[in-house]
Order: structure tokens, then sequence, then C-alpha cells
């Protein structure tokens, strides 16, 4: 029993987690920025919202955000494109509004683009088909080192929605290792 | 103690206690050392301080424990302050769930606050050890408990302040064995004092005493003693916060309706029962078993808290050394009834619980979350409630039937 309770607690204490961390496939670049419910813009119809950034990180693959979708009314198609700064399209991806929840954090995945890391983007949310009555909101915060502008209205403003960025996760030994030297720098205090 | 395990074995579960409380964090913790850091504030009364305060507090969650609670780990909270200085004083009130286990001092945060559980764990294994008169039993016992990977994790991983109870019912226990009453009754009040479920205990003790004098002892200590703990914390907060909270009115859930008005509690029916069969002598069992089979009623039917399991645990630990008949249907039990609570949507439940290791596993799906991908988690719940209860009433039979002398 002595050496069954060890292996196990041992087991769970320092393997489990490399078992854990070998299903993460996305990398946050931190955790969502705070937001006052307060500050929101509408998207419907022609009202679409431009959000400028520049990537943290490489591969990108994901964007978070939070989306309201106030008494789950839209239930139409939600456009997101991500655009390079000559405009050019690089990822297209189409949701729907249905999916959406009220105030919840959403991910939108695509393709990686690589060598993103320290270059400026634009991601476009519409819903071209939804009317006044089947809105989707955005929070706005002030401007950080990822969010820097967002046009709305076609009137440019500092600041946007706070957005997580991930990467594509660099393999699973990588991320072991990632995840193994965070704990052991957090323990060398004790020792120090 | 120490002399009867070995000196190498007793190191070896202080270092696995130590380890888990290290790198396991579950919030509560946090949340209560917020609540309690204000005893040091001088706040006597915490419940109307916490409701008035909350719009200024980083933390906003009531205090669902009782007074005794409060002026037990406010007292530990405030020596630990002391020592660990601001930041810990920082970490204690930061709301940010990323820097709080990105803190390059959490993991020596988290052994401080978990080592009064440290303490009371070793003082249940001391009287398990203590219980049994046989060297061979004493020994069996105390390593049951010491290596038990259930407690091991139950006690640090959800820094399961419910041990303070657990502790003080064995006490209890323990006293009553021993004859000594009066003490053993007001050992039950101290309990009820920490945590409200033992008060299902008193009709079993009153039950089990033989004279007149000792009932009464026992209808009166432990109600008596709870009351005077609260008496001065009564007010319209403490009842909302404390005493009739989710938490601790949970144990009378779930029951059908019979009227409109009316309903039926399962577990206190059954309660009732094992009350009246033993009242009326149908039934003649220990004072333990009547207590083991009690919580094995409330566990059958109740959507209960992982912490709760750790008040059945002494008892368990006995059941094992005294019969080893026992022991497959105690850890087919234990394997099914903490089966539950991982199955709940709840993160800090399981995968939360690594987060010091990495904020990555955030983004990681619950086992409820990957069940519920290719079963529903529901009809799964259903199922092994279903068998609990169908294995809770053998196991409860097996319990009773076993040989009192033996």
């Amino acid at each position: 029993m002595t050496k069954f309770t060890t292996y196990i607690v041992l087991f769970i204490l320092f393997v489990f987690p490399a078992i854990m961390t070998s299903f993460v496939k996305l990398i946050p670049n931190g955790p969502q920025p705070g937001y006052d419910g307060a500050n929101r813009v509408s998207i419907y119809g022609d009202k679409i919202y431009e959000q400028k950034f520049v990537s943290d990180v490489d591969n990108l693959t994901a964007i978070g955000a939070s989306i309201k979708n106030p008494n789950l009314k839209n239930k139409s198609k939600v456009n997101f494109q991500i655009k390079d700064e000559n405009e050019n399209i690089l990822r297209e991806v189409v949701l729907n509004g249905f999916n959406i929840d009220d105030g919840s954090y959403i991910r939108i995945n695509f393709e990686p683009i690589q060598n993103s890391k320290d270059r400026s983007f634009k991601f476009v949310i519409s819903s071209i088909n939804a009317n006044v009555d089947e809105v989707l909101e955005l929070f706005i915060i002030e401007p950080n080192s990822v969010i820097t502008k967002y046009i709305y209205n076609n009137e440019e403003k500092e600041g946007g929605t706070p957005i997580v960025l991930y990467s594509k996760s660099k393999g699973v030994l990588n991320n072991i290792y990632t995840v193994y030297s965070n704990l052991l720098s957090k323990l060398l205090p004790l020792y120090f | 103690m120490i002399k009867t395990v070995g000196i190498k074995i007793f190191v070896l579960a202080i270092f696995l206690r130590i380890l888990v409380s290290m790198f396991l964090f579950h919030p509560d913790i946090k949340t209560i050392n917020f609540q309690v850091s204000f005893l040091k504030q001088g706040i006597t009364n915490i419940y109307p301080y916490l409701i008035e305060n909350r719009p200024n507090l980083q933390l906003k969650e009531e205090f669902v424990y009782f007074p005794l609670t409060y002026f037990l780990l406010g007292s530990y909270h405030t020596i630990t302050s002391t020592l660990l200085g601001t930041d810990f004083d920082n970490w204690v009130k930061n709301a940010d769930s990323y820097s709080i286990v990105n803190n390059s001092n959490i993991f020596y945060y988290l052994l401080f606050l978990k080592l009064p559980l440290l303490f009371v764990d070793i003082l249940i294994a001391y009287l398990l050890y203590s219980y049994f008169k046989d060297q061979e039993k004493k020994k069996e016992a105390t390593i049951f408990w010491l290596f038990n990977p259930f407690t091991i994790f139950l006690i640090y991983a959800y820094s399961n302040i419910d041990i303070y109870a657990s502790l003080l019912v064995f006490a209890s226990v323990m006293l009553f064995k021993n004859k000594k009453i009066l003490l053993s009754s007001l050992f039950l009040g101290f309990a009820i004092s920490f945590k409200l479920y033992p008060l299902l205990f008193v009709p079993f003790f009153f039950l089990s005493t033989k004279e007149i004098k000792e009932k009464i002892l026992f209808l009166i200590i432990p109600i008596l003693t709870f009351l005077v703990s609260i008496a001065l914390f009564l007010s319209k907060s403490f009842v909302d916060s404390a005493l009739l909270s989710g938490l601790s009115t949970r144990i009378l859930t779930p029951n059908f309706s019979i009227s409109t008005n009316e309903s039926v509690i399962v577990s206190l029916s059954l309660i009732s029962v094992l009350f009246f069969t033993g009242l009326s002598k149908i039934l003649k069992i220990s004072l333990l078993k009547f207590l083991t089979v009690t919580l094995i009623i409330i566990f059958s039917f109740t959507h209960f808290h992982i912490s709760w399991l750790l008040w059945l645990a002494p008892f368990f630990i006995i059941l094992v050394v005294k019969y080893k008949d026992l022991r497959l249907l105690i850890l087919i039990w234990s394997v099914i009834t903490v089966s539950i609570p991982l199955l709940y949507p709840d993160r800090s439940m399981t995968i939360s619980l690594f987060r010091t290791y990495s904020t990555w596993f955030d983004l990681l799906p619950t086992p409820y979350m990957l069940v519920n991908k290719f079963f529903d988690i529901n009809s799964l719940q259903s199922i092994i409630r279903s068998i609990l209860i169908g294995l809770s009433f053998v196991l409860s039979i097996n319990i009773i039937k076993t040989n009192e002398n033996d």
C-alpha cells in the first residue's frame, strides 16, 4: 500500500501534467484583458467592426473574444476575416449567430498564419443579414500592446475589443519542456 | 505511533502530503484566507462585514462557514501573514486568476496555508492508532490512513477544511468509546460548531448511551455548545450566508413532493428508519456503525461536495481494519463516490487543480465536457448514482451484520 500510494501521488503530480500538456494544441498569449460591460459597439447590416492589432505570437491560429448576442436573437451568418496591412484577406471563417451565446467567450480558429509575430493585422467582423433587432455586440477597451485601433461607422478610434491570440503549439516535447521549466522556476525561490 | 509504523514510512507520508499541498491548488483556500484575513484587522463579525463592503472587496463571496472556523483560520492567517509579509497579503487579496497562479511564491504560500491540515491529519492518524489495542491493527490503521490516496488528495488537493469537523467527530466517538461522555458530547458540539452535519449524529449518540443522564447530556450539550458558538453572530447575514446556505441545507435534498407544499426528504427518511430500528431494539449496532451508515445514506442521496467524503474516511479505516470482508466493498464504494464529483461541470474539481503548472490547461476540457462529447453526461451520472445507491444498500447491510466482537 505504501509503494502503491507513493507511485500514485508521484504519477499524478509529475506524470499526469505531462500527459495533459500533450493535449494542448493552442497556446494563448495571456489572459483576456478586463473590460467594462457598458462600452460596446453593435454589429449588424452595414455596421461592420474592424480591429487593427499587432500579433505577439507566431503561427497565429485563433482569436478569442467576448461577443454579446442579446436575447440570442442573432441567428444569421457572421463573417470573420483576417487581413494583412495591404488589405489582403489571409483567412476567412463563417460563424452562425445561432452558436453565439449572450456574452460568451468565442474562439475563432483558422489555419495558422506563419511568421505572424510582430506583424500588423486587421480582423473584420460583420453580420450583413442581421437587422437592428439582431445585433451582436463587442466590448471596447483602451489600446494595449496587441490591440491598437478599431474602425466602426467609418470612424477610426484608439483601442478595441479585448482579445486573446492563440499560436499553434510547437509540439508535445516543447510544451512539456515549457510547463516543467515554469514549474521549476517557481520552485527555485524556495531554495535560494 | 511513529515507532510502530517506522520513521522512514512516517517521513515518506509527510513528504507526499507536502508535495500535494504545494503543487495542487483549489481556489477555495485563497477565498477563505481572504475572508478570514479580516480578523487581523479586528473584524470579529465577518458575515455583515462582507455583505456591507462587497462593492469594495476584491473577492465578493460570502463567508459560508461558522464563527469557530473564522476564528481558527483567522488566527492562523494572522501568524502566516506576519511571517510571509505584504507580498503574501497581496496574493491573498488578488482576484486575478492568472497572476495568482503565476506568482513565483505560490508553492511556498500553498504549503504554509495547508500546514494546519497536516497537523490535524496527523492527529486523526494518532486517534486511529489509539483506537486499537492490538499492535498489528494499530499499525494497519495508521498505514491505511497515512497512505490512502483518497484522503491525501481529499485533504490537500481540495484544501479541505472539513477536516476540523472530521477530527472533532472522531475524537467524540473515541471519547464515547472510552466512556468519557461529557467530553464526548462537548466535542460533538464543537464539531457541529464547525460544520452542521454532525447534528445528524446526535440521535445516534443518544441511542448508544445507556443511562438517562447520559442521554440528556447528548441532547443538551452538543446543541447548547453550537448555540453558544453562534449566539453572538445571529443575524440575517449569518443565517443567509452560513446557517441556511446552500452548502448547509444541501444535505436535506433531494426530496420529492407529496403535495403542493409538502415533500419527503429521502435521506432523512432513511436515517429516521435507522434511528427508530435502533430505538425499538430491532437493530443493535455500535455507535460507529450507526454513524457510518448515516453518512453512507447521505452520500447516496445528496449532491455532495467532494470535501464531504472526508467525513467518512476515519470510520471506513476502522471498519477495513476490523473487518477484512468489507474491504472490497468499501474500496468500490469509495471509487464510485469519488468519481461522482469529478464529473461535475466544475473545473476546480479536476483540471484547474493543476493551474500552478500552467494556465494552458484552461484550454483542456474537463471530464464533464469530455464525456459529454460521447455520451449524455446526465445519463451517466444517473447510472453511477443508481449503482451507488444499490451498493450503499449492500454495504450498509454488510456493515450492520458484522460481528461486534470481532
